[in-house]
């Protein structure tokens, strides 16, 4: 190789090392000439397919847990949790799994020793499970055209419920059923059995989603006071989860949002559903504004989001060549009613509008709606797949553009 | 055989004791609060056996409540050519303080700790790490070193580190009776207790127990180690040099003679020093011309080990190498001068943005970098000799606004470098916006950056290509979606270092539109954004740059858009500097001048409210907006 520029990293790359040309050496012995030799390989390897066969140290609890959840959800539910509770994760990701039994005795391992033990549980509570080998974004993509085991770095756990597949894994107290660490959304995933091997694809169906909803009263003096909500679900449910539990809760919880809402003084912080992985996370506080909306004359201009607008384009650069890869599917909702009392009336409000990127990858809409004395207003950001190529990004970052500029538009509001 | 069997008795010291210690649940509660991790036992003992040997012993016992505690697992200790790790054992404890793995020899690390851009170092680390995860757990570190460079004692600092709470610490200095300890206590430790016997003189400091600190934003650097003991020897020797350490003229002498002699250069280069400077005859453009040659010439390498991180390179030798470290680049600076006949100091300084200045009632090493300065007779002039873009007697964030120990014959003299005033580090900005009727615009932008206010972008102009730059200007151009049409960056070489930077910006929805009204800020680029949050705060606190920034937007109102709305001019005066903006309209054209100063000072904690009051009205006014709407 000659003259080759230097790597550049952009926001949102992901796997950096998958875009440098690079040679890779594997010895010719170790070399399957299929997936399914390696199956076959994966599955007599005592670090690997073997630690499932001994694995009657379980069969206890998993008969406890059969009887007790005849419904397959909860009893994947509850084999999971048991998992994820009497055993920590060391941070370590692995493919090779220690004895389980060893595992399960010292109450700790990697996510090999977990991942597999989990498999091994479901199994014993009479469920199908298999391993779910894969490579996380670090160590870049499996290419279907070379059978190695070097691809692989990691195993999580899959099975299924009504014919539907369900990703599990135990290593991040907060990850409910289904929902993988963002480390492992990767690509692909191989199934790893005799009878079942398969591809699965790793793209989440779990969305991060955000939704803000600010209920405020227009006080007399042009000060706004109220209750603002966000709730989290799939990825940022997960993610603030993680945050929550790290933290000395209610300081750290004061200070986020006094950050995050600037021009507000924020009170009576408080949280919902830390615990409760199938429901979203509730943060929620109340706010009153530090000094009045900005006023000429009789009339009052405002942005109406409060601060959860998005006031810059991510995208500044103007050209790109890597793809963008936010991880996973994005969802933004922001709601903001306003109670406006007796003498202020509406002179000027945004328009509605809705946006889309092609073939329905994105949608933005955005509505206003007076209701008497109540004045709504609506956004709605979706991006349906995880990731764009570099090609598309001129496109995306126009679609940012139109959102930041919508999201800009002001109210004017009038005393009578 | 007799051997073996006498190496296979022989018990470890540590592992006869089984008896438990360390049990997490005899941590008291006030000290779990908002702690990650508590060390539980602390006792360094810092032994002097002549004015050239000392040893020091360290033991320590941390319990990791959590996760975020686990850093606290890793112990490093540093050594190199002239300190010795002699002793380094640890070992981890469950819970209730059950021992469960002690490190063998070969699980302690040995790395090399040469940082990069540093030629040649003899710095390594010696490193013992446990990976556990149950928590909470407790390791112990035991540790000794021996070093022959007694140039400098130990500081003493152990609850330094942020959600650490501390059970006891003990310091511990032992010298021979000939030997006096210089210390200095900080931060509100308790009086250390001195014993002098014929024997001995010792000294001890005890702090604990002490709850997790709550480390306040803006704290003025030597306050954020918390309580403890800066030490310094009176003599000593090292690598076979000796000196007395009282007062910064004895520091001062001994450098001078350490360096003395260094500073002669091969003929050749005393002609072509001559041949440069011929026909000069203010002795400031002579140093002009030499500074500009040095950085025609030669590179910055940084090259440590033993006494060479104190003793220069000898002149001749970067003139035949042409690289250097900052004292044999700054003794070289100094031997050309020398060879025109103008006089000049070396002169140690402890650089950095974010370092402190040196205690001056407190002799002792705390520098390190090395300059060069150059008195002249009306004024002196300060050279940054590792630098090939720094301008002539500039000094900016890196060695402004400090003391400086100067290297003189007569011994060490602790004078100020350059400082600057909130009007040297400035930001004149002028923009000229084109505005649509539908709110997009197109902006020329010229921005004179001054003093400490040009630092960062010299540095992008100079370490970064074309394709960078503009990557870079991308990033901190504070404008919601803009494309950058064209840039250029231009520096001079004044003594006061500026930079001038142009941009010709095209900013979509420049003003937000509702209808038929325009929504303008006319302060583009320089809004105030940075707002503490107000907190009761216990503690002073330290705004270290002064600056002032200036602004005029003028902009060419769209045919048929008249003001509807214009924000009131706003001024006002604080202790922590003053504000002015004002918007004009005539001839359809608006224009909108802004001021802010802000001063350099450290502020009694009481002070706080009034500090964020300032920045939020800044930010306020900063953010004031414009309404255009449809002329009837």
């Amino acid at each position: 190789m000659e003259n080759i520029p230097a790597f550049r990293e952009d926001p949102y790359l992901v796997g950096a090392s998958d875009y440098v040309a690079k040679l890779r050496f594997q010895t010719s012995q170790r070399t399957s000439k299929t997936w399914e030799e390696l199956d076959a390989r994966l599955l007599k390897n005592e670090s690997f397919g073997q630690t499932l066969l001994d694995t009657g140290f379980l069969t206890a609890i998993g008969d406890s847990l059969r009887m007790k959840y005849p419904d397959t959800l909860a009893r994947l539910t509850s084999a999971h949790t048991y998992v994820k509770q009497h055993l920590i994760w060391n941070g370590a990701h692995n493919l090779w799994a220690d004895n389980l039994r060893e595992v399960f005795n010292r109450k700790k391992g990697d996510a090999a020793d977990l991942n597999l033990l989990l498999v091994a549980l479901l199994r014993a509570t009479g469920l199908e499970a298999y391993p779910l080998a894969l490579s996380t974004r670090d160590n870049g993509q499996i290419l279907a055209e070379y059978p190695s085991l070097t691809s692989f770095n990691y195993v999580a756990a899959l099975t299924t419920l009504g014919g539907k597949d369900i990703f599990l894994d135990a290593t991040l107290p907060y990850l409910p059923p289904d929902l993988l660490p963002s480390a492992c959304l990767n690509g692909k995933g191989r199934v790893v059995d005799l009878a079942h091997a398969r591809w699965v694809s790793l793209i989440p169906r779990q969305r991060m989603s955000v939704s803000t909803t600010f209920r405020m009263a227009f006080g007399p003096d042009g000060t706004l006071s109220g209750q603002a909500e966000m709730a989290c679900a799939g990825y940022a449910a997960l993610l603030w989860r993680m945050r929550l539990s790290a933290k000395d809760t209610s300081s750290f919880l004061q200070k986020t949002l006094e950050k995050s809402i600037p021009n507000f003084t924020v009170s009576q912080p408080s949280f919902a559903n830390a615990d409760s992985l199938a429901k979203p996370l509730y943060l929620r506080c109340t706010l009153q504004s530090r000094e009045p909306l900005q006023q000429a004359g009789e009339r009052y201009y405002f942005m109406p989001l409060l601060g959860s607008e998005r006031s810059e384009n991510p995208f500044k650069a103007p050209t790109r060549t890597y793809p963008v890869d936010f991880g996973f599917p994005l969802e933004e909702t922001n709601f903001v009613e306003y109670t406006l009392p007796p003498g202020i009336t509406v002179e000027e409000l945004p328009k509605a509008a809705t946006f889309t990127l092609p073939d329905n990858y994105g949608r933005f809409m955005y509505s206003v709606i007076l209701n008497g004395n109540k004045l709504q207003i609506s956004s709605r950001l979706v991006l349906r797949k995880p990731s764009f190529t570099g090609g598309e990004y001129s496109t995306l970052r126009a679609f940012f553009d139109k959102i930041v500029a919508k999201h800009a538009e002001q109210v004017v509001l009038k005393r009578e | 055989m007799k051997f073996l069997l006498l190496s296979l008795l022989a018990i470890p010291a540590f592992a006869t004791d089984d008896k438990p210690q360390y049990a997490a649940s005899a941590i008291p509660a006030a000290l779990r609060t908002g702690a990650h991790a508590v060390l539980r036992q602390h006792e360094t003992t810092f032994t002097v056996k002549s004015a050239g040997k000392a040893t020091e012993r360290v033991h320590l016992a941390i319990t990791i409540l959590d996760e975020s505690g686990q850093d606290h697992a890793t112990q490093v200790v540093r050594y190199d050519k002239l300190t010795k790790v002699t002793d380094f054992e640890a070992q981890l404890y469950d819970a209730n303080g059950k021992s469960l793995k002690r490190l063998k020899k070969a699980d302690i690390q040995d790395l090399s700790a040469v940082s990069s851009g540093s030629l040649f170092e003899d710095n390594r680390l010696k490193v013992g790490q446990f990976r556990y995860a149950s928590y909470p757990f407790t390791v112990e570190f035991d540790y000794e070193t021996s070093t022959s460079n007694l140039l400098f004692y130990p500081g003493w600092f152990p609850h330094h580190e942020k959600d650490l709470a501390l059970e006891r610490a003990d310091f511990r200095v032992i010298l021979p009776p000939t030997l006096r300890l210089r210390f200095r206590e900080l931060n509100g430790i308790t009086i250390g207790k001195t014993d002098s016997s014929a024997t001995e003189n010792r000294h001890h400091w005890h702090l604990g127990p002490l709850p997790v600190r709550e480390v306040e934003s803006l704290r003025p650097a030597y306050a954020t180690l918390g309580p403890g003991v800066l030490t310094a020897p009176s003599s000593f020797e090292v690598d076979g040099h000796g000196g007395e350490l009282r007062s910064w003229q004895e520091l001062g002498k001994f450098l001078y003679d350490l360096n003395a002699g260094r500073d002669e250069l091969p003929e050749t280069l005393r002609q072509r020093v001559k041949t440069l400077t011929a026909g000069l005859t203010d002795p400031a453009a002579k140093v002009r011309k030499v500074y500009d040659y040095l950085q025609q010439n030669t590179r910055y390498i940084s090259i440590q080990l033993g006494i060479g991180g104190w003793q220069t390179f000898p002149a001749a030798t970067v003139a035949q190498t042409g690289y250097g470290d900052c004292k044999a680049l700054s003794n070289y600076t100094k031997a050309m001068l020398k060879s025109i006949g103008i006089p000049s100091h070396l002169a140690v300084v402890r650089a950095g943005d974010d370092e402190p200045d040196v205690l001056t009632d407190f002799p002792s090493v705390q520098f390190n970098h090395m300059i060069l300065c150059v008195p002249l007779p009306k004024d002196t002039l300060w050279l940054e000799c590792t630098s090939q873009n720094s301008p002539a007697g500039y000094a900016g964030s890196f060695t402004g606004n400090r003391h400086a120990l100067l290297v003189t014959p007569e011994g060490g003299k602790l004078v100020q470098t350059p400082r600057y005033a909130a009007t040297d580090n400035a930001q004149h900005r002028r923009v000229r916006l084109m505005l649509s009727p539908e709110g997009d615009g197109s902006a020329e932008v010229t921005t004179r950056y001054t003093g400490q206010q040009q630092d960062t972008r010299r540095m992008v102009k100079h370490q970064l290509g074309p394709d960078d730059q503009r990557q870079w200007l991308y990033k901190h151009i504070a404008v919601p979606s803009f494309d950058l049409s064209a840039f250029a960056l231009q520096d001079d070489a004044e003594r006061l270092a500026s930079v001038t930077e142009t941009l010709s910006l095209t900013i979509r929805k420049c003003a937000s539109r509702s209808g038929s009204r325009l929504f303008l800020t006319p302060n583009l680029l320089s809004a105030w954004t940075s707002i503490p949050t107000p907190t009761a705060r216990t503690t002073e606190f330290e705004i270290d740059l002064a600056f002032v920034d200036t602004d005029t937007v003028t902009v060419k109102l769209p045919a048929g858009l008249g003001v509807e709305f214009q924000p009131d001019p706003v001024r006002f005066d604080s202790k922590f500097g003053s504000y002015e903006a004002a918007v004009r309209v005539a001839d359809g054209t608006l224009t909108y001048t802004r001021r802010m100063l802000r001063h350099r000072d450290t502020y009694p904690h009481a002070d706080y409210a009034a500090y964020t009051d300032f920045c939020r009205k800044i930010a306020k006014a900063d953010r004031a907006q414009v309404v255009l709407v449809k002329k009837e």
